[in-house]
């Protein structure tokens, strides 16, 4: 009910009017799908190492216009997240400034919806960096895949318990997985996802 | 999928693999990945392509007016001609559904343009697509067994000398570093000096031996470069009467290429057989020559020969040793008053590894047929004895059957086309595909013309000679699937046999003398029975079945089973569209004999 409000008032909150075009009007049919590697699971202390997106027109993922980078961490990363993300300090030595890295993103996905796999906690790193720096939070709409996938689901088996994980939704929604799991991997892998579900009525 | 998997997989499709690494990025970048539903149509005649679609998931059909033509699936890509020439005449729908990339249709054209190998794979049509798919697996193996490079076969140190040295010191310094010639730097070139120029100059005309070598060099050199063919080095040999080549690379001569050394390479392979086999002075000898043939076959399957070209080869060596056994068991007064004749496959040349014997004596009138019982059974005997298992049918010269008088022969033939039933047509194919190989060859030119007469005499007799053509099913599907049983497929009733038996049954109403299928193929579409474009598929088609099966053969021992888990991608594609023109001649075959009239 007050979401076309709260709308409002975080756009009349922008500090820095080059980046308007965050509020503007965008092409319907499209959305960018995105993933981050951090340097752990919480957005208060944790950093973001790199971002992968792309952008999905209809049915078509846009690949040669993908994005990528990596973003310089401001403390040493630490062995255990390196451990999983596999990105090490040395792979590191070219990335970007933060700042420097989020207005990239941000010029790539403009005033387009978000889409990804549990993006709560991805749109929440992102605003960690977003938020003090321009006084607003993301104010792109989102959209979460395992939602659409369960509100799919659902409609087969109502009382069911749905497994949510990842590479379970893939398989279930008959895609190949490939690769190794890296941000713009895992957003290539998501916007498939994406554009399954947009065609399919129930699973 | 990131970059990097994303080129790899893209260049483990055949032709992207002949793009190179800058272009292949090139293109990687370009692509899109995209989702269509079931029954999406893609391309039509009325919606022109815009992308090179290659498949990641899912099936595609192409159809023509209603006809499915083709399936594409998982790595395939579609559809090149629609993009070329900006327009269909087919339409792709979507048949299961499907995740695939998308190649603008500027890149593509892009990259036909920068690369010749890339753009000629796509303009060419079936039979040539088929030809290039086969030629490039020839390259990856060896190079062809002629087509070994001159660095390839063993090269001599050269001994290399001024001319103002002595021929005494020239010679030794050729014995140290044991050269077989001296190579002389002169002022206009190199020139060579051999065993008999010293002997021509210093032995006979008394040349002083402690003179400068300069004035005794022949000039010019004959040479060639070490990038070329050995099959270049063998013209060279023969054009200018010579026994050695200087072999340079980078304008300098590495060494010295002897006649002999050409040959023992070439020996390594036929030539040594065909040797041994005319020189066998026993049976058991014989035997042992003939029991090297697999090596060849497999030597020369391994370097990429076309099957055609193995076949006549190693029919020749059979020949041969059918032509030895035949001087060696019979006496001369009874050999020189007969005909030895090979059939069926033999017959054709088309006898790969030592299959069943299908032979026959033809004696001459008059000779007393049972004098050449005994020496026919121990032909027999002993050809089971070297490895050509008896045949099944016993179409053998130790059964009285194949082996009586001319005259004998004339009346069956007679009896063949009087009132035939299934056994007298596949007598009569297989005696029209016979060869001579030893003794009086007339007898069989003679009996063959009384075929060709009684085919023009009887006319209704081709529907029934040629209706063993459709005795067996065709292995391919509605859905241009291939069905297999246990994944395998007999490719001999399901390709080669209606291949074979119609151009058998075209080249016998034709009259056509010769008894080898690709020729018979060669002449039916010189007199223009077969259209030059279908006569190509066709040569092509059997050569596919002929190399699939020798492939499986030499892996897995005999049998005409194809075992489909053992094709890769482009074998399978192959196999399909081999057996569509299996189909296409069929159909072509129920028409020209009107066969759907008999049964």
């Amino acid at each position: 009910m007050f979401a076309s409000f709260f709308a409002k008032r975080n756009a009349q909150k922008l500090n820095d009017e080059r980046f308007r075009f965050l509020f503007e009007e965008v092409p319907l049919d499209e959305v960018v799908v995105f993933d981050t590697e951090t340097t752990g699971l919480n957005p208060k202390k944790d950093e973001i190492l790199s971002i992968g997106a792309v952008k999905v027109r209809g049915n078509t993922i846009l690949m040669s216009e993908k994005f990528e980078l990596f973003l310089k961490p401001q403390c040493e990363v630490g062995e255990c997240s390196i451990k999983i993300h596999q990105i090490r300090n040395i792979d590191l030595q070219n990335a970007l400034e933060p700042r420097e890295a989020i207005t990239q993103f941000l010029h790539f996905i403009g005033a387009r919806p978000l889409v990804g796999y549990y993006l709560e906690f991805d749109v929440a790193m992102i605003n960690k960096y977003f938020k003090p720096w321009l006084n607003i939070h993301l104010p792109n709409p989102q959209i979460e895949l395992s939602g659409l996938y369960h509100d799919k689901k659902i409609k087969r088996i109502p009382d069911g318990v749905i497994d949510l994980r990842f590479d379970v939704m893939m398989k279930e929604l008959g895609l190949p997985i490939f690769g190794k799991h890296d941000a713009l991997n895992d957003a290539m892998m998501s916007a498939m996802m994406y554009v399954k579900l947009q065609n399919v009525e129930k699973l | 999928m990131s970059m990097h998997d994303l080129e790899a997989f893209i260049r483990s499709i055949y032709p992207f693999e002949l793009l190179s690494k800058n272009e292949l990025s090139k293109a990687t970048r370009a692509m899109n990945i995209a989702y269509y539903k079931k029954d999406g149509i893609l391309i039509s005649p009325s919606k022109t392509a815009s992308f090179l679609y290659i498949i990641l998931k899912g099936e595609v059909g192409e159809f023509s007016e209603d006809e499915l033509l083709k399936v594409y699936s998982k790595s395939n890509s579609f559809d090149a001609d629609a993009l070329i020439y900006g327009q269909s005449a087919k339409q792709f729908k979507v048949l299961e559904e499907l995740i695939c990339y998308e190649l603008d249709k500027a890149s593509f054209l892009a990259l036909m343009d920068s690369n010749e190998a890339f753009k000629a794979y796509f303009i060419q049509d079936l039979a040539n697509k088929i030809h290039s798919a086969k030629q490039r697996e020839y390259t990856t193996e060896l190079s062809g067994f002629m087509m070994a490079l001159v660095r390839e076969c063993y090269v001599h140190t050269p001994t290399i000398v001024e001319k103002e040295c002595s021929i005494m010191e020239a010679l030794r310094e050729m014995e140290a570093k044991k050269s077989s010639c001296i190579v002389v730097r002169l002022e206009e070139g190199y020139g060579i000096v051999t065993d008999s120029v010293i002997r021509k100059h210093v032995l006979f005309n008394g040349y002083d031996k402690h003179a400068s070598i300069g004035a005794i060099a022949l000039f010019p050199l004959i040479s060639i470069e070490a990038s070329d063919y050995l099959f270049n080095a063998l013209l060279s040999f023969t054009k200018h009467a010579i026994k050695r080549l200087v072999v340079m690379e980078n304008g300098k001569i590495i060494g010295i290429l002897e006649q002999l050394d050409l040959l023992s390479y070439f020996a390594n392979h036929s030539y040594l057989a065909a040797v041994k086999i005319k020189k066998a002075g026993s049976i058991e000898e014989l035997k042992e020559a003939s029991g090297e043939f697999i090596h060849i076959i497999r030597k020369l399957h391994v370097k990429g020969t076309k099957v055609d070209y193995i076949a006549k080869l190693i029919s020749e060596l059979n020949a041969k040793v059918y032509e030895k056994l035949y001087t060696m068991i019979l006496p001369e007064a009874l050999a020189s008053k007969a005909c030895l004749v090979v059939m069926g496959s033999e017959g054709r040349k088309e006898q790969l590894l030592k299959t069943d014997q299908d032979n026959a004596l033809i004696i001459e009138d008059g000779m007393d047929v049972d004098a050449y019982v005994p020496y026919m059974k121990r032909l027999s005997e002993t050809l089971i004895d070297f490895g050509y298992p008896p045949c099944e049918g016993n179409i053998m010269v130790s059964n009285a059957y194949w082996c009586k008088s001319k005259r004998a022969y004339s009346q069956e033939i007679a009896r063949w086309f009087d009132t035939p039933n299934m056994e007298d047509v596949m007598h009569l194919a297989i005696f029209f595909d016979a060869h001579a190989v030893a003794g009086n060859a007339s007898m069989l030119s003679e009996l063959k013309a009384e075929i060709l007469r009684h085919v023009e005499a009887q006319t209704t007799f081709m529907a029934y000679f040629a209706m063993p053509v459709l005795a067996f099913e065709t292995p391919i599907g509605f859905f241009a699937n291939l069905i297999a049983k246990e994944n395998k497929i007999d490719v001999k009733k399901g390709g080669i046999f209606p291949i074979v038996h119609g151009i058998r049954s075209l080249a016998l109403e034709q009259g056509i003398d010769v008894s080898d299928t690709v020729g018979r193929i060669k002449k039916l579409a010189h007199l223009g029975v077969l259209e030059s474009d279908f006569s190509g598929a066709l040569l092509e088609a059997l050569d596919t079945f002929l190399n699939l099966r020798l492939k499986e053969q030499l892996e897995r021992g005999f049998g005409n089973q194809v075992n489909l888990e053992h094709l890769n991608e482009l074998e399978l594609e192959l196999l399909k569209d081999s057996f569509k023109i299996v189909n296409k001649f069929k159909k072509f075959l129920t028409h020209h004999f009107k066969l759907s009239m008999v049964s």
